[in-house]
Parts: structure tokens; sequence; C-alpha cells
């Protein structure tokens, strides 16, 4: 077994395409991109509240999936599939997590108070004490 | 490009890449751990982000500009660290310690960025005791700058021993276990700067 090879051998890198100096350029020219693109669209605020918060988890989410695929080197080949796995379920414990708890403090929030307006004009007379 | 060869190729039993395969995938499922640790803060953080307390909000404190040249600094670290396992790959020895010597100066620069923020908004008097949304933050981002510092630590002692004893097959590994925590904490920047900064301040 050779030095050149080591990472391979030992599934820490994919078998099937092989790692270059290229493949850390475009992951780092992607993420850079997407990077700046996100704090260009935050800055200039160009379009309404919602879509600009769809468009920065978007470009968030994609810069994600680069890192992975292009600096952790994730793909699915037979030796990675466990990986693939742990990662899913670490997704699926990071959504219910977050968008669990998002969700049910503002419903808990609803419940408590009457109606919505009411919510809004306590959160802003209390500063969300 | 020529081939140092400093040191002697590796040579590896059957058990014994079976052993590193193991460890790969043991830093995988921490990394994974930790990530749901992160998970909590940032759940903590969107539920507690309005809780001001008449103190000031997201849009108030946050520089994006500052917070981008952190981005940059902390990609730009991301890449060196893996020129670094290409370098090792091929075995030469001395750019393996270049870019890791690289890697450490951004990544320490990094740390020293976020310390000034810190001790910034704190000297502003909006320190973590505030309100809820100062305490989740700073939990959330100086988790973060934690593990940074502490990959920091890592990185210095794991190039000392290369400088010392040559890039030996246990170094490969433990470089590459580094780089593999590097990335991560990389990506977990990328949540940090989508849904504290820029979600923050729009």
């Amino acid at each position: 077994m050779n030095r050149h090879d080591y990472f391979e051998q030992i599934d820490a890198w994919p078998r099937q395409s092989r790692t270059y100096l290229s493949t850390y350029i475009v992951g780092f020219i992607l993420s850079l991109g997407l990077s700046l693109t996100a704090y260009f669209v935050a800055v200039q605020q160009v379009w309404a509240h919602t879509t600009l918060v769809a468009i920065l988890l978007l470009l968030g989410g994609v810069q994600f999936f680069v890192q992975l695929f292009y600096f952790l080197h994730l793909r699915y080949e037979a030796a990675m599939r466990e990986r693939l796995f742990i990662l899913g379920y670490a997704l699926l414990m990071v959504l219910i997590l977050g968008l669990g708890s998002v969700w049910i403090m503002n419903n808990l929030n609803n419940h408590m108070m009457s109606d919505k307006t009411q919510v809004q004009h306590y959160m802003n007379s209390e500063q969300g004490m | 490009m020529r081939e140092e060869n400093t040191t002697q190729e590796v040579h590896l039993t059957e058990e014994a890449r079976a052993a590193d395969s193991r460890r790969v995938f043991g830093l995988w499922v921490y990394l994974m751990t930790d990530f749901v640790l992160f998970a909590c803060l940032f759940a903590v953080y969107a539920v507690l982000r309005g809780n001001t307390f008449g103190g000031p909000g997201a849009s108030q404190i946050f520089n994006l500009s500052y917070v981008l040249i952190e981005t940059i600094l902390l990609l730009v670290s991301s890449l060196s660290c893996g020129l670094s396992l290409l370098a090792a790959r091929r075995g030469l020895e001395r750019q393996v310690v270049l870019w890791l010597g690289v890697t450490f100066a951004l990544g320490a620069s990094f740390v020293t960025m976020e310390w000034l923020e810190f001790s910034h908004l704190v000297g502003h008097g909006w320190g973590p005791t505030l309100s809820g949304f100062l305490s989740s933050y700073f939990a959330l981002v100086g988790t973060h700058g934690l593990h940074v510092a502490l990959g920091l630590l890592w990185m210095g002692a794991l190039m000392v021993s290369i400088i010392r004893k040559g890039l030996s097959h246990a170094h490969m590994r433990k470089l590459l276990l580094l780089g593999m925590f590097w990335h991560f904490l990389e990506i977990v920047w990328v949540c940090i700067f989508t849904i504290v900064y820029l979600l923050g301040v729009i």
C-alpha cells in the first residue's frame, strides 16, 4: 500500500472518484460564491422579507452540501453508506429540534394569549419578557 | 512535481487498515453528535432571538462586513487544510507543515476576530446576561469559537510532532481526522453565518 492512496484505502475519501487539488479549488470557489451572494442579498435587500429568508436559507443549505461533497468527500459509496445513514439521522434530529422548537414555542405564545395582535402588543410592550 | 520522500512508504496490514477505517467512522459519529449539539443551540437561539428584554436586537449589534471577513478567513483555512492533506499524500513534509501553518494562522485570526467582537459587545454593556437573545447568541457562537480554539491546539500539537518526528503513518491518520474536524467546523459556521448573522440583520 502506498501513501498516495492511504485516505482511499481507509475509506475516508471516495474510491470511485479521485480527490485532486481541483476538488478543493472547486469547493472553495463555490462556497466563496455562495457566501458572497448571500452577503449581498442580505445587504441589498431588494426583495420582500419572506423571499429574502427563503433565498438565504436556500443558499446556506446548498453550501452545506457543497462542503460535505467537496471538503468532506462524502459520496454514495458502499464504504460510506453508514456515514450517510448517520448524517441522515442527524439531519432528522436537527429538523425535529429546530423546526419543532420554533413551531411549538410560537404556538405556545398563541395559546397563552388570545390572539395574534395581543401577542404582538405584549411582545412590543414587554420586549419579549 | 518533485517527490521529497523524506519518510518510508506506508505499509499497512489489513488489520491496521480496518482499524484506521474504524477511527474515521468513529470521528464521523462524533461529528454528527456534535452537529446535534449545535442544533440544540440553534433551536434555543431561534426561539429566544426576539426576546431582547429592552436591549438591542440582532440588526443593531451585528456588523455584517466584519462577519464576512471572519467567514472568508475560515473558508480559506478550510482550503489550506485540504492542501495540507494533498501534500501529505505525496509525502511532501515541508508543504504539509507550511499549509498547516497557514491554516493555523487563519484559524487564530478567526478566533481573535471573534474574541474582539465579543469584547466589543460586552464593552457596550451587551453581555450574555442582558437578554435571552444575547445569552443564546453567546452560547451558540461561543461554543463554535471554543471548538475552533480546541482545533487550533490539536493542530499546533500535530505540527510540532510532524516537525520533530517526520511525517509518519500515524501523522497521516491524525492529519486526516483533524481535517475532517476542521471542515466540519466550517460547515457549522456556514449555518451560523446564515441563521444568526444574515437572517438577523434583514
